[in-house]
């Protein structure tokens, strides 16, 4: 059982891992919009999303054979390199938001053509991130989104270090319980 | 199956920031330890690596664009990719294009070694001759193989636009006992249309061959026009079609210049 919550499909995986290209083509179209909007909260432009999605594409497909699936589900594998690459290129341009992500309250739904399972992942997994507290989210977005340490999410919040680690492990808990529930897990 | 806090708390406050790539080096390496005599503990990271993954599928929405163009790009890159390595044919053994990537390889091999020799020529010159000559042979060598990159991306942009996963193939026949023939190689995904056409009747003076995209709605589209060369001819079109609209596909004689619908006799079509 492919433990990872939106699981693509364990045959298309198996195939797209093995090389076949048409396996390439259908995760592509599964997953090119999740990766894309993930892109361009973290850069907030949309020529150099487009970039990172063409750079993560490549990147999994050149490095399938180091895929894992018992270190990581494939959607967290793919966005991971995803969010790499765009943190990457965020640094290096030097580009630091004032602000944080856009508030997710105003995320408003527009499934993704040919990807109506991934978008109904989209959706639980927004709904998980949504119900924690709003100290905890902060804590795992400024992490994901914008690449912080834990040092540098204490500094920017004005907290205690171990408030942080606090905050950070309570979330965790909680979406790994939440989206365990996703993946069938009692 | 959540290790006990008491022995491995601290370790799973770090697991957060090693999943997210966050860590210190010295805290990455105190995890790493952990992990090769802990089998619950690496269980967990898998588990705390999906689920910190995945937040990223929590970014707002946005309008996502056309990423079609983007799409045939990475196929024909992987299409590239395989070819180059050798792995397997691209095309049946009775098509000629199945030695174009070895042939565009020998003639990488052939363009080194011809730098090599030149390399040879200049050794006995004195020093900042040579130094000048070199650097003008770098430059020939690195124009010649940025040429064959780009003769090899188009090959791999070729090769995509004829064996993508979902192109379709329409053979053309002429009706009667005439020779031509030909095969459009259609991919939806991408709007591409490739044809490839045989045998064709030579064209007299002020004429050309005109290609036809037929609607099912019977909308008559020209795709442009071209003139065969000993028979032969191919061009490309791009044109977005759904892919249940298509009807038909013909080749008309026109007027040189095309026409804005079909006035000549259809030289060959299919469906």
């Amino acid at each position: 059982m492919d433990r990872s919550p939106g699981a693509t499909d364990p045959a298309l995986l198996a195939r797209f891992v093995a090389g076949d290209e048409r396996a390439f083509a259908a995760i592509f179209d599964q997953w090119s919009a999740p990766v894309y909007r993930l892109a361009r909260t973290i850069l907030q432009d949309e020529q150099a999303a487009e970039e990172v999605v063409e750079e993560t594409f490549w990147q999994a497909w050149t490095t399938r054979a180091s895929f894992d699936a018992s270190r990581a589900g494939f959607a967290a594998w793919l966005l991971m390199i995803a969010r790499s690459r765009a943190l990457d290129r965020r640094r290096a341009v030097g580009r630091r938001r004032e602000a944080g992500p856009e508030p997710l309250e105003r995320m408003a739904g527009r499934p993704a053509r040919d990807a109506a399972e991934v978008e109904e992942t989209v959706r639980l997994v927004r709904s998980a991130l949504g119900e924690l507290p709003a100290e905890q989210r902060e804590v795992i977005e400024l992490a994901y989104f914008e690449g912080l340490s834990q040092s540098e999410i204490a500094r920017r919040t004005a907290q205690p270090l171990g408030t942080v680690k606090s905050r950070s492990r309570m979330a965790m808990d909680k979406l790994r319980d939440r989206l365990g529930m996703l993946r069938g897990e009692t | 199956m959540t290790p006990d806090d008491q022995a491995h708390g601290p370790i799973r406050d770090l697991m957060v920031a090693v999943a997210l790539g966050s860590a210190s080096p010295g805290e990455a390496a105190e995890v790493e330890r952990h992990l090769a005599g802990c089998a619950a503990c690496r269980a967990e990271l898998a588990v705390i690596r999906d689920s910190v993954g995945v937040v990223g599928l929590a970014a707002p929405d946005a309008p996502v664009p056309d990423l079609a163009a983007m799409r045939a790009r990475l196929l024909a890159r992987a299409a590239g990719q395989r070819v180059a390595a050798g792995r397997e044919p691209f095309m049946r053994s009775d098509t000629p294009g199945r030695r174009l990537g070895p042939v565009l390889l020998a003639l990488a091999a052939a363009a080194i070694l011809a730098v090599g020799a030149g390399f040879y020529r200049y050794a006995a010159a004195g020093r900042h001759q040579l130094e000048a000559r070199l650097a003008a042979e770098r430059a020939a060598a690195a124009a010649e193989i940025a040429g064959l990159r780009d003769s090899l991306a188009s090959a791999g942009a070729m090769i995509a636009a004829l064996t993508g996963p979902e192109v379709r193939v329409v053979t053309l026949a002429a009706s009667g006992t005439r020779r031509p023939g030909g095969r459009m190689f259609w991919d939806p995904a991408t709007g591409r249309w490739t044809l490839v056409a045989h045998d064709l009747p030579a064209l007299g003076a002020g004429r050309t061959y005109q290609l036809w995209i037929i609607t099912k709605g019977g909308q008559k589209v020209s795709a442009g026009t071209f003139a065969p060369v000993a028979g032969r001819a191919m061009m490309q079109a791009a044109y977005p079609l759904p892919r249940d609209a298509l009807g038909a596909i013909a080749v008309t004689e026109e007027p040189a210049g095309g026409m804005p619908q079909p006035t000549g006799e259809i030289i060959i079509s299919g469906a």
